[in-house]
């Protein structure tokens, strides 16, 4: 059969059947969008669920640690650390994308400042990890990295910030030496803070509330060391940070820095071997798919994950989108069906069409093609209809959603995820459900010869 | 152009033979009326010979063709490039146009009228020499029986077949339209040189064969080889 031969037909018998073809496409636009509304649901919870409040495609593992319970106090029995060799071997692991280790910061450490913002000075206790600057690349940028020394520009020594050139300060002075001149540190912290704050903090100390946003270029001095605790120790390292970013990368409470820099103060300051193993590693998985076998590996390595029930979550979320998907499957299945009947009606109808077209000299092949295209091209039509009238319902779910649930940690922007590959299966089930349907009537049109079907019409 | 040695046919659920062994040649240019009591089994030789039905025993040649040794596709082009069918009830389709219906076969691959002239002008061009210029827009069901015959002849000729093969072609007819046909008929055999297999009841056909052919019971009973 020619292409054109094919489209003129195509053409002609759909405008000429619409009706039995619509009812018969009708059938399969509605569950597409059934399937894809509830799937797009279903992904899109799964999204926020296992993407921020249990981010499965990130993990954080640890070394099994043994505690020994003596009263209120647990003993730690044995190494709790990871070393390079380590980091080597989960980066071996299939499905893994990158593994970014972390350091607690061992030394005590107080942040003071705050005129600016709160109006008023505070000193506090405070907690720091660090983390490889690349694990938050993509949100941060190349604001957060290691504070740059670099001794023919800015690394001149220095006892206050007076001495050094703009946008540097005078770090790491001691009581016994003077400090450099080099960039301040970066520090990100977790939005959640900010949230802690305006919530709670704020009011119990009569603090105006603030906005993350212009939050960011605060700076703070830091004392590296010391500690209204307890006594401080031989060496304070005075210094400053400044706020770059948010990430859920970062400590829940307390100041991330760059692994590096806490790497440094540790062996600096820290007790004997405080730099020398990471407390725990950042592993990016490929998939969230993967991240089942993924974590098998991790656990053959003798290490913990810190999920935080991302697993119940994944297990979850895969049990309700595989219903989802079963039941769509099914109602297209039963569309198919009914596709069946409207092609085998069809066929009844033009069965002496049929024969005319056999005897003036279309094959079998090109009456199956023709029947089957025509298939095709409804089921095309039938499921970017049925696209559209789930994207239509999933706009106005979300808009009733956003609008009508009240504020909530992770509230996102949008319910439903239009992943490209779910719009794209989405159309290759609708064409494949009508081709499928369509496919016995084709055949059993084209079983007889033209001169036994135009004898017997 | 068309020999056949011992071709029987039976339909399936049948006790019956409807052909029973007929041997027969026709030379090229010929043309042969076939006629004989209704159920004698001349359009069953007709089909076949046209290749729109299978499933038979015998041999079937046509122009050094065997085919029942075509495959389904071959015996499509063989029914689309070598061979015109006129059918009694004329089966034209009635949501397309008299040039659509006559250049239905263009949609199922090349022919003779591909290529060289576009298919709406041979379209346009058959139906001039059927004598129904002007009506290549028009829909069958505007026609009458007899202008529908001739869009159901000029749809046999769009590929310019070799072979002519009519299935009672004035038998939903009157006279004076049937008259019509047959000198339309006469026309195309002498002016085409086609080979034209006519099965009829219809005695001006039968006169206008060269031969004539008789079936009775699936037999062929005689040859009468006089004509015009």
């Amino acid at each position: 059969m020619t292409g054109r031969g094919l489209s003129r037909s195509v053409r002609d018998d759909l405008t000429r059947h619409w009706r039995h073809i619509g009812a018969g496409g009708l059938g399969i636009a509605m569950s597409v969008a059934a399937l894809v509304f509830f799937l797009a649901l279903g992904l899109g919870v799964r999204e926020v669920l296992l993407g921020e409040v249990f981010p499965v495609d990130r993990i954080e593992v640890h070394r099994k640690s043994t505690d020994l319970n003596l009263l209120a106090l647990k003993i730690e029995l044995g190494k709790d650390t990871i070393d390079d060799a380590v980091v080597e071997k989960l980066e071996a692991i299939e499905g893994v994308a990158a593994v970014y280790p972390k350091m607690r910061l061992l030394i005590p450490a107080m942040a003071s400042g705050g005129e600016s913002l709160i109006g008023q000075g505070m000193q506090t206790e405070l907690v720091a990890d660090g983390i490889d600057p690349s694990l938050v690349a993509a949100e941060i940028g190349d604001a957060f990295h290691d504070p740059r020394f670099d001794p023919d520009e800015i690394g001149r020594p220095c006892t206050q910030n007076s001495d050094c050139p703009e946008g540097t300060v005078c770090a790491g002075v001691t009581a016994f030496g003077p400090g450099q001149c080099r960039e301040e540190i970066p520090v990100i912290v977790s939005k959640h803070m900010v949230e802690l704050y305006n919530g709670a903090f704020r009011r119990a100390y009569r603090l105006p509330k603030v906005n993350p946003q212009a939050l960011l270029g605060l700076g703070l001095d830091v004392s590296f060391g010391a500690s209204s605790l307890r006594p401080s120790g031989r060496r304070v390292i005075r210094d400053r940070v400044t706020l770059v970013g948010y990430s859920d990368a970062a400590i829940p409470l307390g100041i991330t820095i760059p692994l590096g820099f806490v790497q440094r103060l540790n062996d600096e300051l820290g007790p004997d071997g405080a730099a020398d193993g990471y407390h725990s590693a950042v592993v990016e998985i490929v998939s969230k798919d993967s991240a089942a076998d993924v974590i098998d590996a991790i656990e053959d390595l003798g290490l913990d994950v810190r999920d935080g029930g991302a697993r119940r979550a994944a297990f979850f979320m895969t049990v309700l989108l595989t219903t989802v998907s079963f039941v769509g499957i099914v109602i297209l299945a039963i569309s198919a069906l009914h596709v069946m009947h409207v092609f085998a009606l069809l066929v009844m109808i033009r069965r002496r069409e049929i024969g005319v077209m056999r005897a003036v000299g279309a094959s079998r092949g090109d009456v199956r093609l023709l029947l089957v295209t025509e298939a095709a091209v409804v089921g095309f039509a039938a499921g970017a209809v049925g696209l559209l009238v789930a994207g239509a319902l999933a706009w106005a779910a979300d808009g009733a959603l956003i609008s009508g649930l009240p504020d909530f940690p992770f509230k996102p922007e949008t319910f439903f995820a239009f992943d490209p590959w779910l719009i794209a299966a989405a159309l290759g089930l609708a064409i494949v459900s009508c081709v499928l349907g369509a496919l016995a009537p084709s055949l059993r049109a084209t079983g007889p010869d033209p001169a036994e079907v135009l004898s017997s019409t | 152009m068309i020999s056949i040695n011992g071709l029987c046919k039976r339909y399936p659920g049948s006790e019956v033979d409807v052909l029973r062994g007929i041997d027969l040649e026709i030379a090229a240019g010929d043309f042969v009326s076939l006629v004989g009591r209704s159920g004698c089994g001349k359009s069953t030789l007709l089909n076949i010979v046209g290749g729109l039905d299978s499933g038979y025993e015998g041999k079937v040649i046509v122009e050094g063709r065997d085919l029942s040794s075509l495959g389904d596709g071959d015996l499509a082009r063989y029914r689309r490039n070598s061979v015109g069918f006129v059918f009694q009830a004329y089966h034209l389709l009635d949501h397309l146009s008299c040039a659509e219906n006559v250049a239905l076969a263009s949609r199922f691959g090349s022919g003779y009228a591909s290529g060289a002239t576009d298919e709406r002008g041979r379209a346009a061009e058959v139906l001039d020499l059927v004598g129904l210029p002007g009506s290549a827009d028009q829909r069958p069901t505007r026609l009458s029986g007899g202008e529908r015959q001739r869009v159901a002849i000029a749809r046999a000729l769009f590929n310019r077949p070799r072979l002519l093969l009519l299935d009672e072609p004035t038998g939903n007819l009157d006279t004076a339209t049937g008259t019509e046909i047959l000198d339309l008929l006469a026309t195309l055999h002498s002016d085409l040189g086609m080979t034209i297999l006519a099965a009829t009841h219809d005695r001006a056909i039968e006169a206008a064969g060269r031969r004539l052919l008789r079936m009775s019971d699936g037999v062929l009973m005689e040859t009468i080889e006089e004509g015009p």
